[in-house]
Order: structure tokens, then C-alpha cells, then sequence
């Protein structure tokens, strides 16, 4: 008697244990090696390496650039955020003076890590790499815990707070992580670097609006063929580096960015 | 004694006063204006809170951590002290339960109520990526909840079976609760071993599930590259700020109820002494790691210009010094001295420093939510935060809820264990605490009946069954929410798209005039289909074809009982296909092009109600097909297109 209790009871309890872990493990998916990153297909000659180089020497805080992208992406608006002043900064122009008095502008799209905290911390996967390493949203998919806006060190994610305003137009746009129109409420955006645009070999909306500015800032190319090009003329990436140096914003953190930043020269502006 | 006792304790399940009814709309009322509050979010958006893109989180996180951080004072209680064999617990022990029960409640909605999309919580369980932080937390809490539920439960079994037996004039319905919830229980000497060894089973178990859910809590934020959060001592100092909050308002509880249940007889001024001199301890503890978090940063960057050197001096002199020091000095010093000096160790002087413990503990959750966050992370302004009304109403509503759920409690089950301060007060000196030794001394049964091995063993069967039925409800529950949610999603109309929007409706001869590219037509759609409408948007470069079909399912994204859907638009920038969309569409090939197919995700799990899809691009004309079908029957349609 005492035994066949003692049977029913371990039974009992490793029926039940069993049954929760085998309904938790079935739902509980890890992402799989191609979702996490996608980057070890770049030996694939025929993936691109996107890569952004940005000239902060030629900067004179235009925001072209910004205007540009909000028109492209029909950038929802920031809702009452006075830095804001009225839309998402996807690309956002930081300005600043150095030592000698002279103004420094900086400006500061998604910097598309390889190994980005948003990414790490999303809860449903709604964060991804794409083929060609650019950190995408799935808006149809974000729950809205907005982990990912604290997780991102350099705040390049916004949150539509409400319903943002969608014409009949956007609507019938079928929308895609690719070109995230429409836009819609409770969800995370982020500059995508106009994926749509540079699938199709056009560099991003700020990058071209920058070249038509004659600005020259933004440089826009894939580091695979190691070319970048401001939408008019195309040019070594290695060779730019070379010349001028380059860093990238905060590279102790080891999010790996794919955003380099040429140092102003100094003198001249 | 011991009946009069029993009849005392039983005694507040019975009353019902004007004062109780008072109380209980009085919190009703509160909980309504909180729904109402949250119902003013759900419907406008997520921006009526004060939380914005740098302070992307508020109070809602922190009455999250808050009410988990409570939550843990059931374990420490009837686990830790149970293991120990302080037996002075036994008449706080259930008290200390019910308030792990009612904070686990409250801290349970926070998660799915700060969500900017709640309609869509359920994606936590259907695409939950290990790792992420906060899925390490549903899985814990989950776990956490259901079995701190099972062992309030299991010492409930007796008493519920005392009130079975005794309260005869109670409702049907309350008769019915006590008979089932009691499961048969006799108290037979077999049944008193299995409860016994089911609880130590519990005690041992709860401990490193509580203290690892409120580690885990603490890994929401030290996960983030992220000023402030960065301390690899979160786990610890939370656990232990979760453990001084807990037993500060088990303190408060317990206040209470002496006073309005008389329970003076068993919660005597030795326990309220043994419960301060705990949380004196606890107090300490919380100072020390105070000091380790905010010491070890502050020596090396006080006063500098780094992000972190700003945020400790936001905190030490900036513009949290109110909240920073009420937190130090309110929240740890005062009530530690209080709790320290003997002339000020009175019930008053308790009560004090457990309240004042308990908005000290309220106020450290918020600082180390909130000035983190507010931190710029380039060179923006400061985030500001401010809670507004619907958070201070939610709020409201949750502290009402934890206490209509606690009055709730004490006024339908005992709040005193019976079976282990009344019926074994006579052999309490041979227990140990686990084993309280069934075999030393005759083991009291509650209803005094005799018992044979039949019937103990047909109870035990009824146990197993309830803790594996305990278990499955708690892991197919969500299952189950999710497939309800579906339906409801399923009639709302929150993914149409108004027919209107793709353009005006013309005859498919027209379109070959008004659009600007060839259009194609299917020459082979499914059996019973017939061509319903045909519009043309865009300025020309849009064609839409919707196909009414009796078998096909209607598409939900359409108002009107569309069956399936042809989309062509001229589209030249997309001549070749682009390499978006990786997780669920796959490259197929479609008249020679390559294209993009995606199975309905229509099966269990579907919260998009989205039909299969079938894309290609073809001369600069970007082709969609929409509808409920398998893909094959999809491509089938795609290869017999032809130009009009």
C-alpha cells in the first residue's frame, strides 16, 4: 500500500512536471541561428554589407537630412516630446561646439548594430537582422514593451504613442518590416535605412536629399564590394578611411555598429 | 479551549457588518475608476501615461516590482522560517500566504497593462524568444504564482473542511466552495502524514523559485546597457528589498486584523517583537547593499561629467534628491533606529517603520526605474517623468484590488492556521517544523472520525489529481486565453481595409484604358468563383481583382466577403524582388519570376488574421495574391494568368 502510494505519487508528479515543461518548451522557441544573425550568409558575395559612412567635417546641421526622411517614411509624429519638435528624428542632427568655438554637427541615424541590444532584448522577436544585417521591426508583431527603446545606447527608437495619422494612400500600401507604412499605434519605429530603396541599389531618402543639398555628409554603401556613394559619385570605402580615420559611436559597449563617423578635420567648416 | 478558539477564528467568517459592506464598495469603487482609467488608455493610446521615449517606463513597472517584491514574504514566512523550525510563525504563517497571494494578482496585470499593444499580450506565448529578459520572467512568475497558490492551498485544506463542518448557515454557495475545495478531507493520521509531506515538499521547492523570480525582475533592467542598471548586485538587492517590504506590510496586516478580528489570542506582542526584530535585520541588510550600490560607483565618478557620475549626482543633489533621500533616510535609517531603540519598540513604533519601510520601498523602486531612464543617452535634454491620472487611478485601483482581495480572503477562510494552532497547540512541542513527528505523539484529527486505509488512499488519489489538474490548468490556461482572444479579434474590424481605399470601381474591359501597364486576369480560379469587383486606385497604377467564392473563408481583412484577392501595381523600382520578409515568407518561383509565398497563419496561433499570400514581380508590375487557400492552389492561380 505504502509503496504504491509512494508510485502514485512520483507518477502524479512527474506526469504533471512533464506535461507543463513539454506545453512550456512547445511554445518556447529560440531564434534560430539564421534569425538571430544572418550575417554569416554575407560570404555570399551577392548579400550586401550595408555599411553608412558619415562625414561630420562637411556637417552644417541643414536637416535635410530629417526632412527628408520624414517625408520618405511618412514619419509619424513624437507626441509632446519638445525635443522632438513635431517628428520621429529618425536621423536625428546633434549640434554642439568644439574647443575652439566652432560648431560641430552630428548627425545620428540607427546605427544598425551586428550585435544589437534591441535585438537581444525583444521578448517576441519582433527585433531582427535582415540578410543584409539591417535590424528590422515587425510592427504587426511588437507587443510594445518597449524594452528595446531602454535598451538602445544610442536612443534611435521611438514609440507611436497614439494612433498616427494615415492617409487613405498609406493605407493601401501592403505593409512590409521592409517599408513600415502604415504606421500604427502601441508599436516601436526606427530608421530602417529606407531598406525599400536600397534593395533596389538607390541610397537611403537622407542620403540622396544631403547630395542634392551638395552637403556631401552622408555616404551610403556596402562594405562588401568596398564602395560607398552619396548617391552621385561612388568611392573606396577603405581609401576613405584610410585618409581620414574613422570611429564609431561608443564602440566599448561592443554593439558593433555598421555607422562610421569621419572626424572633423578642424579649421574649417 | 481549543473549540473556543476554533469558534473565535471562525468566527469573522460569518459577520457581516455594515462597516464590511462600507469598506467593500468603498474599494469596488476605486477598482472602477481604475478600469475606467485603463479603458481611457486602451481606447486613446498609450500616450495618456506620462511615460515617453526616454523614460519609456513609470509607475506601472514599478508597482510591478513593488507588488512581486511583496509577493515574497508568503515564501520567507511558511517556507524559510517553516525550514528553520521557528515555530512562532504558525499564526502569521497563512496571514503572510494570503498576502503573496493578493500582491501576486495585482503584480500580474502590470505586465500585460504597460504593453502598448495588451490586444496582443498573447504573442509572449506564442513567439517567446529565450533571450530576451522578460520572457525569463513570464516563465518564473508564471511558475512562481501557480505554486505559491498551491501552498496556500494545501494547509487551507483542513480549515476549509472545519468550515465545511461547522458553518452550516453560511449560503449554498460558500456550503458548495468549503465541500469542494475540501476534497473529502476527514483528517485522518494517513492524511495528516500526506499534507505534511506535501507542504515540506512545497517549502523546499518555493525557496529558490521566489528568490530566483525576484532575481529575474531585477535582470529586466541590469540586462540593459544602461546607466545605473549596470550592478551585477541586483539580483541580491532586490531579493532583499522584496523581503523587508514583504514582512513591512505582513507587520501592517497583521496590526489590522488583531484589531478587527480579535485575534489577540494568537497574534500576541511576542510575534509583533520577533516580526520587528526580523525586519530590523532585513533593514540592515537593505542598507548594506544600499551602500555597495550607490558607494562603489560613487567613489570612482562622483561629481564627474559621465553619464554615470550625472545620474548619482541627479540622485545625491539633482532633481531626485527628495525621492533619493526620503528613500535613505525615510525608507531605511528612521525605521531601522525606530525598530533599534527600546523606548520606541511599541506597536505605534512598529506600525511607523513598516509604513514608512513600505513607502521607502515604493519610492527605491521608482528611482531605480525611472532616473536611469531619464539619463540622455546622447546629448539630448534630461527625460522628464511625471505620473498622469490614468497612472495614479490604475495604481489606485491596484492597491484597492490587494485589499478587497485580502478582506475578501479573511472573511471567507480563516486567517489562522486551525490545525496548527489550535488542534496541535497541545503536542506543538515536538514538532520541528517539516516533520512536526506524526509518529511521537497522536496525531489530532479534525472532525475526530475514524479513518481506514481506503479512504486515505482515495483522498491521496484526489491530491495528486488536484496538483497535476493545478498544473495543467496553469500551463494550458494560456492556450486556452489565446484561442478565445482569437475569436474575439477574429469579429472586430481592426484589420479591414475599407474596398473604397483601392480606388474606383470599374468593368475589367475599362481597366485596359484607365491603368497604365497590361493587366492579367486568372484564366483558371477555383471551382464556384466568380469575378465580384475590380478596382482601379493610384492614378492607374493600382489594380485590385476581388473574387466572391461560397467555399473559399472570407478574408477578414476585407469588409465584404471577399474570397480572394489580385493586387497589381506598377511598381518599377521593385524589377527585381527585394530580401525582405525572411521569417515567414519563402522564395518561390512564379512564371519564371521569383517571388515570395507565406502560408495563412491562419492555424492555432494566429493573432494577424492574415490569409496565405503569393508576391512576384513581372515587368516592372508587382502581383499579390491574397486568400485563405494553400499556397499550391495559390501558384496555380499565379501560372494561369493572362493579359486582358
Amino acid at each position: 500500500m505504502e509503496l504504491s502510494r509512494r508510485k502514485f505519487l512520483a507518477a502524479a508528479a512527474s506526469a504533471a512536471g512533464g506535461a507543463t515543461f513539454a506545453s512550456m518548451l512547445g511554445n518556447l522557441r529560440p531564434l534560430t541561428a539564421a534569425e538571430t544573425t544572418q550575417l554569416t550568409s554575407a560570404q555570399d558575395p551577392s548579400v550586401k554589407k550595408w555599411i553608412w559612412v558619415i562625414d561630420l567635417e562637411k556637417c552644417n546641421g541643414c536637416m535635410k537630412c530629417t526632412e527628408a526622411c520624414t517625408v520618405e517614411m511618412r514619419v509619424p509624429p513624437a507626441w509632446g516630446e519638445p525635443e522632438y519638435e513635431g517628428y520621429q528624428p529618425w536621423i536625428q542632427v546633434f549640434g554642439t561646439t568644439d574647443s575652439d568655438q566652432q560648431a560641430v554637427f552630428m548627425p545620428v541615424p540607427c546605427q544598425n548594430c551586428q550585435n544589437a541590444p534591441c535585438v537581444k532584448v525583444c521578448p517576441v522577436g519582433a527585433n531582427y537582422y535582415s540578410e543584409d544585417g539591417i535590424v528590422l521591426v515587425d510592427q504587426l508583431r511588437c507587443v510594445g514593451t518597449r524594452i528595446c527603446l531602454g535598451a538602445c545606447p544610442y536612443q534611435r527608437r521611438f514609440f507611436n504613442w497614439f494612433d498616427p495619422p494615415v492617409s487613405e494612400e498609406e493605407k493601401s500600401i501592403p505593409y512590409s518590416p521592409d517599408y513600415n507604412i502604415p504606421h500604427r499605434r502601441g508599436v516601436v519605429e526606427k530608421c530602417i535605412w529606407c531598406r525599400h530603396r536600397v534593395v533596389d541599389g538607390k541610397v537611403p531618402a537622407c542620403v540622396e536629399a544631403c547630395a542634392i543639398a551638395g552637403m556631401k555628409v552622408l555616404w551610403f554603401g556596402d562594405a562588401a564590394q568596398d564602395a560607398v556613394s552619396d548617391g552621385e559619385e561612388v568611392v573606396s570605402l577603405s581609401q576613405m578611411i584610410r585618409d581620414r580615420g574613422a570611429y564609431r559611436l561608443k564602440e566599448d559597449l561592443g554593439t558593433d555598429p555598421r555607422v562610421l563617423y569621419l572626424p572633423p578635420q578642424g579649421g574649417s567648416t | 479551549m481549543g473549540k473556543d478558539n476554533t469558534e473565535l477564528l471562525l468566527d469573522p467568517l460569518t459577520r457581516r457588518s455594515n462597516s464590511y459592506y462600507l469598506l467593500v464598495s468603498v474599494l469596488l469603487a476605486i477598482c472602477g475608476w481604475g478600469v475606467y482609467a485603463y479603458a481611457v488608455q486602451v481606447t486613446s493610446g498609450i500616450g495618456v501615461l506620462g511615460v515617453r521615449s526616454e523614460v519609456m517606463w513609470g509607475v506601472y513597472i514599478t508597482n510591478f516590482v513593488f507588488f512581486i517584491g511583496i509577493s515574497h514574504v508568503g515564501a520567507l514566512m511558511s517556507a524559510i522560517l517553516r525550514l528553520t523550525g521557528a515555530d512562532w510563525r504558525k499564526p502569521i504563517t497563512r496571514l503572510a500566504e494570503v498576502v503573496t497571494f493578493a500582491s501576486l494578482l495585482a503584480a500580474l496585470t502590470w505586465p500585460i497593462a504597460h504593453l502598448g499593444r495588451p490586444d496582443r499580450w498573447t504573442n509572449l506565448l506564442i513567439y517567446p524568444k529565450l533571450q530576451s529578459p522578460l520572457v525569463w520572467d513570464l516563465i518564473c512568475i508564471s511558475t512562481y504564482t501557480i505554486g505559491s497558490t498551491i501552498f496556500l492551498y494545501l494547509p487551507l485544506i483542513p480549515d476549509i473542511a472545519k468550515c465545511r463542518d461547522r458553518l452550516t448557515k453560511v449560503s449554498k454557495f460558500r456550503r458548495w466552495i468549503y465541500s469542494v475545495l475540501s476534497l473529502g478531507w476527514t483528517g485522518s493520521e494517513a492524511e495528516m502524514q500526506y499534507l505534511e509531506r506535501a507542504i515540506g515538499i512545497m517549502t523546499i521547492l518555493i525557496i529558490p523559485i521566489a528568490i530566483s523570480v525576484h532575481t529575474i525582475v531585477s535582470w529586466d533592467f541590469a540586462m540593459q546597457l544602461r546607466t545605473g542598471w549596470n550592478s551585477t548586485i541586483f539580483g541580491p538587492y532586490f531579493v532583499a528589498g522584496a523581503l523587508l517590504s514583504g514582512v513591512a506590510t505582513v507587520l501592517l496586516v497583521m496590526a489590522v486584523l488583531t484589531k478587527f478580528d480579535h485575534l489577540e489570542e494568537f497574534i500576541t506582542r511576542k510575534h509583533f517583537d520577533y516580526i520587528a526584530t526580523l525586519l530590523l535585520a532585513l533593514d540592515i541588510v537593505l542598507i548594506y547593499f544600499t551602500i555597495n550600490e550607490y558607494m562603489v560607483p560613487g567613489y570612482k565618478v562622483l561629481g564627474q561629467n559621465t553619464l554615470e557620475g550625472q545620474w548619482l549626482s541627479s540622485l545625491l543633489w539633482g532633481i531626485y534628491w527628495p525621492r533619493f533621500w526620503f528613500q535613505i533616510l525615510g525608507g531605511l535609517i528612521v525605521p531601522a533606529i525606530i525598530l533599534a531603540v527600546p523606548k520606541t519598540r511599541t506597536i505605534t513604533g512598529y506600525l511607523v517603520a513598516a509604513l514608512l519601510i513600505d513607502i521607502g520601498m515604493y519610492v527605491e523602486r521608482f528611482n531605480i526605474v525611472v532616473p536611469s531612464l531619464a539619463i540622455p543617452q546622447l546629448p539630448y535634454a534630461w527625460g522628464m517623468y511625471s505620473p498622469t491620472w490614468v497612472e495614479i487611478s490604475t495604481t489606485a485601483a491596484s492597491f484597492a484590488g490587494v485589499a478587497l482581495v485580502y478582506l475578501i480572503f479573511t472573511r471567507t477562510f480563516p486567517i489562522i492556521t486551525i490545525w496548527e494552532n489550535v488542534d496541535q497547540s497541545t503536542d506543538r512541542e515536538g514538532s520541528t517544523g517539516i516533520h512536526p513527528a506524526p509518529t511521537s505523539a497522536p496525531t489530532r484529527t479534525l472532525t475526530g472520525k475514524s479513518d481506514s486505509a481506503v479512504d486515505s488512499r482515495r483522498h491521496f488519489l484526489s491530491y495528486g489529481a488536484m496538483t497535476a489538474a493545478g498544473f495543467m490548468l496553469g500551463s494550458i490556461s494560456p492556450t486556452i486565453a489565446t484561442a478565445v482572444i482569437r475569436d474575439v479579434k477574429k469579429n472586430s474590424t481592426d484589420a479591414s481595409v475599407p474596398i473604397s481605399t483601392l480606388g474606383e470601381s470599374v468593368s475589367i474591359n475599362d481597366t485596359r484604358s484607365m491603368v497604365k501597364f497590361q493587366v492579367e486576369k486568372p484564366a483558371r480560379i477555383p471551382i464556384g468563383s466568380s469575378l465580384d469587383d475590380v478596382r482601379v486606385g493610384k492614378n492607374g497604377e493600382l489594380v485590385t481583382l476581388l473574387y466572391v467564392n461560397p467555399i473559399v473563408p472570407t478574408m477578414s481583412m476585407y469588409a465584404s466577403g471577399v474570397g480572394f484577392a489580385i493586387l497589381e501595381m506598377l511598381d518599377t523600382k521593385l524589377n527585381a524582388p527585394p530580401t525582405y520578409l525572411p521569417n515567414e515568407f519563402k522564395r518561390v518561383t512564379v512564371n519564371l519570376n521569383s517571388g515570395f509565398a507565406r502560408e495563412a497563419s491562419g492555424a492555432e496561433f494566429d493573432n494577424r488574421d492574415e490569409p496565405s499570400q503569393l508576391q512576384w514581380w513581372q515587368g516592372g508590375v508587382h502581383f499579390v495574391i491574397l486568400a485563405n487557400l494553400p499556397i499550391e492552389q495559390l501558384k496555380q492561380i499565379a501560372e494561369s494568368m493572362e493579359p486582358i
